[in-house]
Order: structure tokens, then sequence, then C-alpha cells
């Protein structure tokens, strides 16, 4: 049986739900003739010292480019497929944003997210960045426990 | 080596939304020959509304229920004719959500898939209320089918 293309939207922030999304991702790559983009997002730092003392600085400060490429480099690491299979990616700004402007940019099949990362916990048992993204996008959503 | 097979409860209720999880289910379950169990649950509420026009006979009303989640099972297994590995059906009676939630842990499934909204009036891009409740209550993954 040929393998069915599938492409996927694989979003990884570091944590340990997230590595769990990863093994799922493998699954697929196992079971479907997979491309995968593998995105994590960098979110602004916010410094309360330099609203009020500094001059406004140009640019918003953003968590260490190396923590982002090190989650990836663990991700790619672990879905163990071709380099021509899956396509890293460094986003700035606010997660749930930045997947869903990724998922309407090309055409995916599948997005593939934990069900929390290392936000802060909420009252419900979904993170804010896998409802808000449920919630808005036309593509399929696996969401990994 | 045997390798424990993976098990895929998908929930239908009709709707063209549910058509397409199952769809989906069959994608993923042929692949690794998954055991797939679907499930309709007869829902209190709803069903009342869609056999309105029949007999106000309460007898007559939930034979006519029933009828109504064994046509829906039927018509999903048909998709499933050349369906490689086994293939369940289950019909329950409650709330969706919680019977889902329920035969999910039940059956120690590995995977849920359920469309993002079933017969409900809200536009595509929200979530309906009973995938909502799943998703944040189940143990196993949960695949939404838009």
């Amino acid at each position: 049986m040929t393998k069915q293309k599938k492409n996927i939207l694989l979003a990884v922030d570091g944590s340990e739900n997230s590595k769990r999304a990863v093994l799922e991702a493998k699954k697929y790559g196992q079971l479907f003739d997979v491309e995968i983009t593998l995105l994590t997002v960098l979110i602004p730092i916010a410094n309360q010292y330099y609203t009020y003392l500094a001059p406004p600085m140009l640019e918003e400060p953003h968590q260490s480019k190396e923590i982002g490429e090190f989650v990836l480099k663990d991700a790619t690491k672990i879905l163990n497929l071709s380099k021509e299979q899956v396509h890293s990616k460094i986003e700035y700004g606010n997660p749930a944003d930045i997947i869903l402007r990724e998922a309407e940019r090309a055409d995916y099949d599948l997005i593939i997210l934990g069900s929390r990362g290392l936000g802060l916990f909420s009252r419900s048992f979904l993170g804010s960045v896998s409802n808000k993204v449920l919630h808005h996008t036309d593509t399929n959503v696996l969401i990994v426990k | 080596m045997t390798e424990k097979k993976t098990k895929i409860l998908v929930s239908v209720d009709g709707s063209e939304n549910s058509m397409r999880a199952l769809k989906e289910a069959k994608k993923y379950g042929e692949m690794s020959q998954a055991e797939i169990t679907i499930l309709s649950v007869l829902n209190h509420g709803f069903a009342l509304q869609s056999t309105s026009k029949t007999s106000a006979n309460n007898g007559k009303t939930e034979q006519t229920r029933e009828e109504i989640g064994e046509a829906i099972l039927t018509e999903a297994l048909k998709s499933f004719e050349d369906y490689s590995g086994d293939v369940y059906t289950s019909l329950r009676n409650g709330y969706p959500a919680d019977e889902i939630l329920e035969e999910a842990d039940f059956g120690e499934f590995d995977l849920i898939v359920m469309g993002s909204r079933g017969l409900g009036l809200f536009s595509r891009t929200f979530l309906g209320s009973v995938s909502n409740k799943v998703l944040n209550h189940a143990k196993s993954n949960v695949l939404i089918v838009k």
C-alpha cells in the first residue's frame, strides 16, 4: 500500500507534553509520507523595570533564540526523519496567533500540539494555546495529552 | 513480537462533520490496522426534537431514537466494509460528552476521533460543546476533524 501524503504542522515548546506530541508526529511519520513543519514560538519577556525606567525599546525582548534552536534540534532528533521531510521554524510573538498564522499560510492536513505546554495552569485541562488554535483553525487538530 | 493494537474510538451523530471524522479515523486506522469502535450516542435532549413529528407517545419516541442511532451506525459501518482491521459499534444513551468519555475510559482507547461540532447550529470555526468537554476530560489523545 503506497503511503498517503500528509503535510503536518507540529508546534513545540520544549515541555514534556510537547515531547509527547513529537512522538505522536513520529508515529504519523511511520504510517504516512509526511512533511513536517516544526514550529516553536519565542514569547516576549515582560520586564516591569524597563517600561518604567528605561527609554522605549525599539524591539521587545524575547526568549533567547538558543532556547528555540535547542527545542527544534531536540524534536528533530526524536522525529528521526529524512532532512527533506522536516522544516524547522522559529517565530516570535503570541504562540496561538503564530500557529494559526502558519496554518493559514500553507496547506496543512493536520496540526499536532500538546494539550498544555509550559504555560501557567488554567482551570480547564486544555491550555490557552491549544484552546485558541482549536477554535480558530479550519485544519484538523490532534491534541496530545 | 506482537505489538499492542491501536484502539480508536470514533463518535458519530449522523452529521456531515462526523462522517468526515469517520473517514479520518479510517485513514489513520488503515495504516496501522487499528481496532476501531464506532460510537453513537442517543441524546435525550436532541433526539426529542428530531422525532417531534412522530407520535407523542413516549414508548414510540424511545424506539424511534434507538432506530436513528442504529441507522447511523449501520450507515457508518458501510464505509468500513473493506477495512482490514477489527470494527465494532456501540450504542449508548445519555449526554454525548459523558458517554464518549465513559466509553473511552472503559475501552482504554488510544485515540478519540470526533468532529469539531456535530448537528449544532454554530459556525464551522467554533468548537461544539461536546468536543469541548471531551477534549478537556479525555485521558487519551483527541483528533478533532473540522
